[in-house]
């Protein structure tokens, strides 16, 4: 339980509201209340808390942020996106606040910004739906105080032909920037969403971000999520799916950046013949923590669920990994994979890894693995043996344990993009080793 | 080119190698053969440079170099080519990427200008006739998923595009059926000429109907107990290596 003091800002921050609140519908006005009670009775989770055992969120609770950071002039170029080379639907969220004139969205396509909504039945709806799974305290402290969000909603039978790119931009130091995204895809609907978190050299923000996703009957997703905040940020992102019928959802995160981050994600598997897939990949150096937690809900029988993470951990830096699946009751024929693969580069590197399987149908076939293990020194001496200097060969090892994840991505030009920016992180890593 | 003298090696404190002497001229092909065991996979890791073993004493003279003080990765930009009894998979690496570093590395080192992408790919395909490799290979990744022989046509091609001086060959017949022993033999009998030298290690002599050696040597024991032309070969698939055994003892013939 985090004391008083430390809540005190969020407090005040929820006073300043007022005015906002009141111009807000009335239910939206409940929920914000409901979470800023909630919030304030949990607090900040402590490493008493099983779940947040191995990540540390003192730093956070003990600092003081600016609640309502300016949004930023910066005006993003091709340089900082790959704008150039993707023909996307771009969106543009600084410290936290929605960009409408650097944004554009589909035809079409009903795009709400959260803090224009007044009425939205659709948006209440989804919310509603949602709001399947507990939610924790960070959960609520967007909810309670974050403003400016997307809200999508893709028709039913609608293909969207370009990738929805959102970048979230945080340069304001010390500032909380708490976004949300929430989408809806109709029956048989199709997007591709990309969430890309980046900060700025020097700049320490506190990013605390929601997304959402209701897939109707045969709606399908590719989700990637891309976190390359600043090394000295605080990065939490909650990620909810909830599934229905023959949807199939691909959610891939990657974690790059930041001193401390989070990502969790939440999936229902709640209609028949549903499939998800998740995977993740961590590239981690210095001091950095960086975790992903999971939950898989198979409600109803015949489910697919491949959960497939992997942790790349050098310097002092720490991969935690907390896979959890639940098969309820009457999910018979459900098909759930999940594993966990660590590879530490130096000694002072550490992965820890929960699986957590709670299965509670008899015909079932659920697996899981997790390892956590260092180069393949026989591999090291091939790669020596043909003339490529130790380092080098350490890079590219490294680096072929993580293309797995990469080639996963679906979309060619997100794929280059991020093998790019994993390619050139590992040669970073190389001239450092 | 190669001179080995009196070379002693520990691994794990046990003595496997007893003393070898060996010399190869620039442009022979030379085969040391002998039973499991007998110190032959030792020998071409020691000139690999693997890290596992201990020199406890002798010296390997390559070039005029001491070639036990050369790390494993200069040994290779030296031009030393060790093609490997059981190549290892490499996930997530595709082969011409992994051909390419290694290429560029040697290259380098001699001051020559790096292959691009492009440029690299005409050379590849090129050597890859030359053990009639798929091109599927190109992507794939290093030796994973790949077939025995597969394997080590992939080992061959890497020396192909590597382009040696020493090519040392370990047991790179084994678990081959005769048509890739054929397409192999060949690729390396490609690669004979007169600034290379190659020495395959083997325990069986088929592939030396096919990659005909100018000397044979009998490694048992950890020693080299024999050494004469190509048809000392002929004679040990004949006789066995009972015949040379430097403790001969006419009755252990009944024993097995």
């Amino acid at each position: 339980m985090s004391n008083m003091k430390e809540l005190q800002p969020y407090e005040e921050a929820y006073q300043r509201l007022g005015n906002q609140r009141q111009a807000e519908a009335e239910w939206h006005r409940v929920m914000r209340d409901d979470a800023m009670w909630s919030f304030l009775g949990k607090g900040f989770p402590t490493t008493r808390d099983e779940s947040w055992k191995y990540t540390d969120l003192s730093a956070i609770a003990g600092a003081r942020f600016i609640m309502e950071p300016t949004t930023s002039r910066v005006v993003f170029d091709g340089t900082e996106v790959p704008k150039n080379s993707m023909d996307a639907y771009f969106m543009f969220f600084a410290n936290g606040w929605f960009r409408a004139e650097l944004s554009d969205l589909p035809e079409g396509i009903r795009g709400m910004i959260l803090s224009e909504i007044r009425s939205g039945d659709r948006f209440r709806t989804t919310l509603d739906e949602l709001n399947v799974f507990t939610k924790d305290s960070l959960e609520d402290l967007n909810f309670a105080l974050g403003m400016d969000g997307i809200f999508i909603d893709v028709p039913s039978g609608v293909c969207l032909e370009k990738p929805i790119y959102i970048v979230h931009r945080s340069d304001c130091h010390e500032g909380l920037c708490q976004p949300k995204t929430i989408m809806r895809l109709g029956k048989n609907a199709q997007a591709v969403l990309i969430e890309d978190f980046r900060g700025v050299d020097g700049k320490m923000c506190f990013t605390n971000s929601f997304a959402g996703v209701v897939l109707e009957e045969g709606a399908s997703l590719e989700h990637y999520k891309l976190q390359h905040e600043s090394r000295g940020s605080f990065h939490i992102a909650t990620f909810k799916a909830v599934q229905k019928e023959k949807s199939v959802l691909n959610s891939i995160s990657f974690a790059l950046g930041a001193k401390l981050a989070r990502q969790t994600a939440m999936i229902a598997l709640n209609g028949q013949r549903s499939e998800c897939n998740l995977s993740g990949l961590v590239l981690g150096a210095e001091h950095q923590t960086l975790d992903h937690v999971t939950r898989v809900v198979h409600a109803v029988p015949d489910c697919k669920s491949d959960q497939r993470f992997k942790g790349v951990l050098g310097g002092h830096s720490r991969g935690v990994f907390t896979g959890r699946v639940l098969v309820q009751r009457d999910a018979q024929k459900t098909d759930a994979r999940q594993t966990n693969r660590n590879l530490l580069l130096s000694e002072t590197a550490r992965a820890d890894s929960r699986p957590q399987l709670e299965i509670l149908a008899d015909d079932v076939k659920c697996t899981h693995g997790a390892t956590v293990g260092q180069l393949d020194e026989d591999a090291i001496f091939y790669l020596r043996s043909r003339g490529i200097g130790q380092k080098t060969a350490r890079r590219i090892l490294a680096s072929g344990f993580a293309q797995e994840i990469v080639d996963s991505i679906r979309h060619e030009k997100f794929r280059i993009f991020i093998n790019d920016m994993t390619q050139k992180r590992f040669l970073d890593l190389e001239a450092t080793a | 080119m190669l001179e080995i003298k009196n070379l002693h090696v520990n691994i794990e404190g046990k003595e496997i190698l007893k003393g070898i002497d060996l010399a190869i001229q620039a442009g022979e092909v030379h085969a040391v053969m002998g039973p499991n065991g007998s110190g032959k996979s030792t020998l071409t890791r020691v000139l690999a440079g693997h890290p596992s073993y201990q020199i406890m004493k002798g010296t390997v003279t390559y070039e005029g170099k001491d070639l036990l003080r050369m790390s494993v990765e200069d040994r290779a930009r030296a031009g030393v080519f060790l093609a490997f009894q059981y190549p290892i998979d490499i996930p997530g690496v595709n082969n011409a990427y992994f051909l390419r570093s290694a290429l560029n590395e040697i290259r380098k080192s001699r001051g020559l200008e790096e292959l691009d992408a492009m440029d690299f790919l005409t050379v590849l395909k090129e050597k890859m006739k030359i053990v009639e490799m798929d091109e599927k290979f190109i992507s794939r990744p290093v030796n994973e998923g790949f077939s025995g022989g597969e394997k080590k046509r992939n080992e061959i091609l890497q020396m192909a595009v590597l382009e040696p001086n020493l090519a040392v060959l370990d047991e790179t017949d084994s678990g081959l059926d005769i048509d890739a022993l054929r397409v192999i033999a060949g690729g390396v009998n490609k690669m004979r000429n007169r600034s290379r030298a190659i020495l395959l290690v083997t325990h069986y002599q088929r592939l030396l109907n096919y990659i005909e050696p100018d000397k044979v040597h009998v490694l048992m024991g950890g020693k080299i107990v024999l050494s004469g032309g190509k048809d000392l070969a002929l004679q040990l698939e004949e006789k066995g290596y009972e015949w040379v055994s430097p403790v001969r003892d006419p009755s252990s013939a009944f024993d097995a």
